[in-house]
């Protein structure tokens, strides 16, 4: 086993730790909402998906961006590069995903509806769908074309996240204000705020142990299809020297 | 049976100033967010095993 895999087991074991002591807290260790009683216990984990999003899938574009500015110069860098934009688009799907189905139990519960198409659920809709399409033109596409289609891809799903971030702000919607950074009044009481906290964090730090192991899952993929690739044409070269 | 009893009770319910439905939705909320990131780190783990075969 590597350093690598060594490092990753124990981090795992303190991941988990994190997450149990997340899950203390947001069940037992935070008191009740005076409006929405013990559903508002459905924040503790709606609001860290939102924020495993907002961390994966900017970094889905930074990686991306960078495959697409150095997979000529430096090609196995570029490799690295790619393979974290997959890792990091597939956890934030994840994110993005879970945000929506927890943010529809809940708004079933505090609403009375499942779904409504107001503008913050509905650019979200189309942000999760735009990731999935990324996921599956690298899924169903091969060559090196296909990673600078699906790079140029992020750039434009990027695009949707800061609509997505000000919809609250630029219509009326069913869903509620910011709750971080919003008007005045906005904000959360202080005995939520460890369970808030923690559970963002603790599910920030799974996403990034989970991306690092998907990380290193897809480059050696790409190594061994790289490998397989410069076999085949090594054989084609010698098959032609015999010929000749 | 009797596990599923206990995970009902591990989620805070009062009849007072909870609605009957959240009975359901929150635990559901739970459950769904670690069986998705399980599945996930499952689906990771085959590939990572269909890899080291090849």
């Amino acid at each position: 086993m590597s350093v690598w895999w060594k490092l990753r087991s124990l981090a795992f074991l303190f991941v988990i730790a994190l997450l149990g002591y997340g899950l203390v807290l947001a069940l037992q260790g935070s008191p009740p909402d005076a409006q929405q009683g013990n559903m508002i216990r459905a924040f503790y984990y709606h609001f860290p998906d939102w924020i495993g999003a907002s961390v994966f899938l900017p970094l889905n574009l930074v990686a991306s961006i960078t495959y697409l500015a150095i997979r000529s110069k430096r090609p196995l860098l570029a490799m690295k590069a790619d393979s974290l934009a997959l890792a990091s688009a597939e956890m934030g799907v994840v994110f993005c995903g879970l945000g929506l189905i927890t943010g529809s139990l809940w708004g079933r519960v505090a609403w009375g509806i499942w779904w409504t198409w107001d503008a913050r659920l509905t650019t979200t809709l189309i942000l999760w769908l735009i990731y999935v399409s990324y996921l599956m033109v690298r899924r169903f596409s091969s060559g090196s074309s296909a990673a600078v289609l699906c790079a140029v891809l992020a750039i434009f799903g990027f695009c949707d996240i800061p609509i997505v971030y000000m919809s609250t702000r630029w219509w009326r919607t069913q869903h509620p204000a910011p709750v971080f950074g919003g008007d005045e009044g906005s904000g959360i009481a202080a005995n939520m705020q460890a369970a808030v906290w923690w559970n963002a964090l603790a599910w920030v730090a799974w996403g990034a142990l989970i991306v690092s192991i998907r990380y290193a899952v897809e480059l050696r993929r790409q190594e061994i299809e790289a490998a397989k690739g410069t076999e085949l044409i090594d054989d084609r070269e010698f098959e032609g020297v015999a010929h000749d | 049976m009797t596990s599923l009893l206990l995970l009902v009770r591990f989620f805070p319910y009062d009849p007072s100033i909870d609605v009957p439905l959240e009975r359901i939705h929150l635990p559901l909320i739970y459950c769904l967010t670690w069986g998705f990131h399980l599945t996930y780190l499952a689906y990771i783990a085959a590939k990572w095993k269909s890899l080291r075969k090849k």
